[in-house]
């Protein structure tokens, strides 16, 4: 059987495999994060356009996921702060601001969803990468640049304001 | 409920009621298409090509005009220094080399004037160190900057040329391109050279100065004292519809950076005000109305307090935690309504104190925590923002890095009175 070694596939493969395998739960994460479709949307196609350029500097250190996602959550930072901070009356509250695009297609969102969605963005940040992306604390640490301990309080406190009790207060 | 029942359970929720969010045939197309647009290939960047006319054109100008023939060589240059951000981190923590050679280009551009440190530059005795530590003094006499740390390309390049709002709207769609090209903006809007096929500047302008005026009620003199910056852009979501945003922006007097008012307006190609969703602008009359609204109603809403102590919570700039902050380095970085206690206020020892007595007479002694003092120039609550005094707010955390217990007293810079004082059960007051 062939063996496919690295340098025998491009990064137009490797980065289309990528957009097959990450791209619906990126653009969900997104959107969780932004409460609205269309900056969800940028968001995503920003993702992956920042993670093609920078294909050639991932070195594996991380996994590929927690890479990812990393880019998607710095993005959607980025995208919340900079659409409020360039253009928006800065005496409005940015969580108070209101949805841009009316999301009628979508279901009615059950009461842990929508109280995820309406958590701080720090909470909801542990909460998505931990519950929604199943990745572990020490990849969220590397992934938010916080410490690995910080992780954990942070989805203790998330786990807290949304009422949810887990067994033996483990998290 | 055991962790993954909660997972489960999260999983089911948010992928039923994001159901409609599926993959997009075109994305691996679009992606490939706008790096493609941006120079790059296979996921490297490279060197842009310049076409010959613009070369000559740019030849021209450097050799007959001598403040332009500078300006465009920093043009010509910040893409260097964004890539060498993007590969190195901020300037403070690039190897002294790389720093010295900056130093030598700027010098060499014509941007700084010969002095001790210039000449350590080309000392052939100096050792590396001492030329990097010349360096760093250079970029900070240039940047205006007291800490290395700061140093980075976008002051050097308002240094240079001048604040983004005194410049035109092509060198602003520049600089968004330069910004954008390193992933650094991340807004919905990408700006563009206006053409003379465009609805000119200075009628979007005229027109959104207008809509200010009857959505707000100003009148012409109120008007003048505002800086309307216009920016023509597209967006991802409509790449093909160019409209304007003309911001009109007030600054605290003797201060570039405190943005006391800023009302934006969004003018199509056609000359007619609309509201842009992709940017999140509504129409003035919109807008007018619920600045109005947030006054009055600001008793039902969340405490503004616990909201700004919310949004602070997780909080970083260039890197750096907030909480960690000092006041000039808030003022700094954070600019808006953060300043320096001026003169006739209470200094800073003295507002912690008064703050932690304050706080100890309601019960908490918070000597264990962390103190982090904010000097705020004026109210951003408030109706009539020039008539606000300055005031302190002193808060106490029990962790700067994850915040689970904030205090807060606020009061007077002036006398030291208190304004507020602020606990973790603290909802409306």
């Amino acid at each position: 059987m062939e063996v496919v070694r690295d340098r025998d596939i491009s990064h137009e493969e490797i980065f289309a495999r990528m957009v097959a395998q990450y791209e619906v739960s990126v653009l969900r994460t997104c959107y969780m994060y932004l409460r609205d479709r269309q900056l969800a949307e940028d968001a995503k196609q920003e993702t992956f356009l920042k993670a093609y350029r920078a294909l050639h500097t991932f070195r594996g250190e991380s996994n590929e996921k927690t890479w990812l996602m990393r880019i998607a959550i710095n993005t959607c930072r980025d995208m919340q702060r900079s659409a409020y901070f360039r253009f928006v009356d800065r005496r409005i509250p940015l969580d108070t601001l209101p949805l841009s695009v009316p999301d009628t297609d979508f279901g009615e969102a059950d009461d842990l969803t929508r109280a995820i969605m309406e958590l701080p963005a720090k909470y909801k940040e542990v909460i998505l990468l931990h519950f929604y992306q199943d990745m572990t604390f020490r990849e969220i640490a590397a992934a938010l640049h916080i410490a690995v301990p910080t992780v954990g309080k942070r989805i203790k406190a998330a786990c807290s304001k949304l009422g949810i009790i887990l067994e033996g207060g483990r998290v | 409920m055991t962790t993954e029942q909660l997972r489960k359970e999260i999983h089911t929720g948010i992928d039923r009621h994001c159901a409609p969010l599926t993959s997009d045939p075109y994305l691996m197309q679009k992606v490939l298409r706008a790096a493609n647009a941006k120079g790059e290939r296979g996921g490297r960047k490279t060197k842009k090509r310049i076409p010959l006319a613009l070369a000559l054109g740019i030849l021209l100008l450097c050799v007959t005009a001598g403040a332009g023939a500078a300006m465009l060589l920093w043009r010509d240059y910040v893409p260097q220094m964004k890539q060498e951000e993007h590969e190195l981190g901020d300037y403070a923590e690039w190897p002294d080399a790389q720093r010295i050679q900056l130093a030598k280009d700027i010098l060499a551009m014509g941007y700084l004037e010969d002095s001790e440190d210039t000449r350590i530059l080309s000392d052939e005795t100096a050792t590396e160190q001492e030329k990097a530590a010349a360096a760093d003094r250079l970029m900070l006499q240039l940047t205006g900057e007291d800490d290395v740390r700061e140093v980075h390309s976008t002051l050097i390049t308002y240094a240079i040329m001048g604040h983004e709002d005194t410049w035109t709207p092509a060198q602003r769609a520049w600089w968004n391109g330069i910004i954008t090209m390193y992933g650094d903006d991340g807004a919905p809007d990408t700006l563009i050279v206006p053409t003379e096929e465009d609805l000119p500047e200075e009628e979007a302008v005229r027109i959104a100065r207008a809509a200010v005026m009857e959505a707000y009620g100003f009148d012409e003199a109120y008007m003048d004292e505002l800086t309307p910056v216009a920016d023509l852009y597209v967006t991802d979501a409509r790449p093909d519809y160019k409209r304007w945003v003309v911001q009109f922006k007030k600054y605290r007097e003797g201060s570039d950076h405190y943005l006391e008012k800023n009302y934006s307006v969004v003018v199509d190609e056609n000359g007619e005000v609309i509201a842009d969703p992709d940017i999140g602008i509504d129409l003035p009359e919109s807008m007018a109305a619920y600045a109005s609204d947030e006054n009055t109603d600001k008793a039902e809403t969340v405490n503004p307090k616990t909201a700004e102590v919310y949004s602070l919570y997780g909080s970083q700039v260039n890197g750096r935690n907030v909480w960690r902050l000092s006041m000039v380095e808030k003022a700094a970085m954070l600019g808006e309504d953060n300043g320096i206690p001026g003169e006739g206020a209470i200094d800073e020892a003295e507002a912690v104190r008064i703050a932690r007595n304050r706080l100890a007479s309601i019960g908490y002694d918070l000597d264990s925590y962390a103190v982090s003092v904010w000097y705020k120039l004026y109210d951003r609550a408030a109706t009539d923002i020039s008539a606000s005094d300055p005031f302190y707010i002193v808060y106490f955390l029990d962790d700067t890095d994850s915040p689970e217990n904030v205090f807060s007293v606020t009061l007077d810079a002036a006398d030291g009175e208190i304004r507020d004082t602020f606990t973790p059960g603290t909802v409306n007051h």
